[in-house]
């Protein structure tokens, strides 16, 4: 099997197109993008209500207009290709809010194991994962709403999946409870050794650590960019500096379909990578 | 009289579970004043909110029943790091890079 192609590409494409937009988002010399370029400007434009402008190029007009770019949809439809998309889902703690919230991630992520390959485990390790980012935005965020978006390609053998949130980000989050991390760099090197905010509250910082190693036990990557601080996690996990700052957490999946049985247990715990 | 003492999951639908609906399912537990949440039928559970179930049922003297089979090995990893006051977890070892993307 081919390596997976780096979703560093993807995130200099997302910089670029971030830098390039002062007060508007100048999408008209657009040919192609990828879910982790395409969820963070459509949340910009929505909750900062941004004017935009779509590209030129047809094709890839009507592949943004099959997403609903940029306000998304907040019902749950069923995907009836290979593009799932944009959704924007509720963080708030009410009982209609987390049902709502539930059925448009617990449908996605069913649309998204039967796209990988249904093989036995996968569905346990991937929505181990994706509930732990959910948890992460409804729990630390300050974020109104959650955003997703997930796209197959089936001739590339692969899936990405965006998730993110406008809220305070990860070293925000340490600092609106008084921990003092040093930089954003220093807080998420903290957040992945399982510094919680929470810690009095019972055994917890297993969330960030559980999403990278399932994600790499599917043999994909991860990429989370939150403030000025961007992890990448392929088999090894490298840290960076940002030269753009976002406000709040983008999380980016590229798992490659599944050909075997995954047994997802064995990277819940202790080092495997 | 019949008096239901088990509050099932399931009656709520979720198609996911979290960490926050572990607190609405409490918080449900307790208003129908029943000692007993059952997970049977439950198709997906995270760590966080197996996590969270454990700690609010242990809080408020509940007990999980009907635990799918699929979700023991994670169950058994939460009682085990509750039992050791650490959480067991993976290690991730992270390189820092100087270079700015």
């Amino acid at each position: 099997m081919s390596p997976l192609p780096s979703l560093l590409q993807n995130v200099r494409h997302l910089f670029a197109m971030m830098r390039a937009s002062g007060g508007s988002v100048d999408l008209r010399d657009l040919k192609w993008i990828y879910p982790l370029e395409l969820l963070p400007l459509a949340a910009l434009i929505t909750e900062q209500n941004l004017p935009y402008q779509l590209p030129a190029d047809e094709k890839c007009r009507g592949y943004l207009e099959y997403f609903h770019f940029p306000y998304g949809l907040t019902k749950y439809q069923r995907p009836s290709n290979n593009y799932m998309p944009i959704y924007q889902f509720p963080t708030g703690r009410d009982q209609q809010g987390l049902l709502v919230q539930s059925h448009i991630i617990g449908s996605l992520t069913n649309v998204i194991v039967q796209r990988i390959g249904a093989q036995s485990g996968v569905w346990d390790g991937l929505s181990t994962a994706i509930d732990e980012v959910v948890s992460n935005i409804q729990q630390h965020a300050d974020s109104k709403a959650g955003w997703i978006c997930a796209q197959h390609y089936p001739n590339k053998g692969y899936l990405d999946v965006c998730l993110l949130d406008t809220g305070i980000s990860i070293p925000g989050s340490y600092r609106k409870h008084d921990i003092d991390i040093g930089n954003d760099v220093d807080a998420i090197q903290s957040a992945v050794r399982g510094l919680s905010v929470k810690n009095e509250e019972g055994i917890r910082g297993a969330g960030l650590r559980t999403i990278i190693n399932m994600i790499r036990g599917f043999g994909g990557q991860v990429v989370l960019l939150s403030g000025a601080a961007l992890l990448h996690a392929t088999p090894s996990a490298k840290l960076y500096p940002s030269s753009v700052t976002w406000h709040g957490t983008v999380l980016g999946l590229r798992i490659p379909e599944q050909t075997k049985p995954f047994n997802y247990t064995q990277y819940l715990e202790g080092s495997v990578f | 009289m019949y008096k239901k003492s088990v509050f099932n999951i399931a009656t709520l639908s979720p198609y996911f579970a979290t960490r926050e609906l572990a607190q609405l399912v409490v918080r449900r537990a307790k208003q129908e004043k029943v000692p007993d949440i059952s997970l049977k039928d439950i198709q997906s559970a995270s760590r966080s909110f197996l996590d969270e179930l454990y700690t609010l049922s242990q809080k408020n003297e509940l007990r999980i029943l009907d635990i799918p089979e699929h979700l023991m090995p994670i169950f058994n990893i939460i009682a085990r790091s509750h039992r050791l006051g650490k959480t067991i977890a993976p290690v991730i070892k992270i390189s820092r890079q100087k270079l700015v993307i």
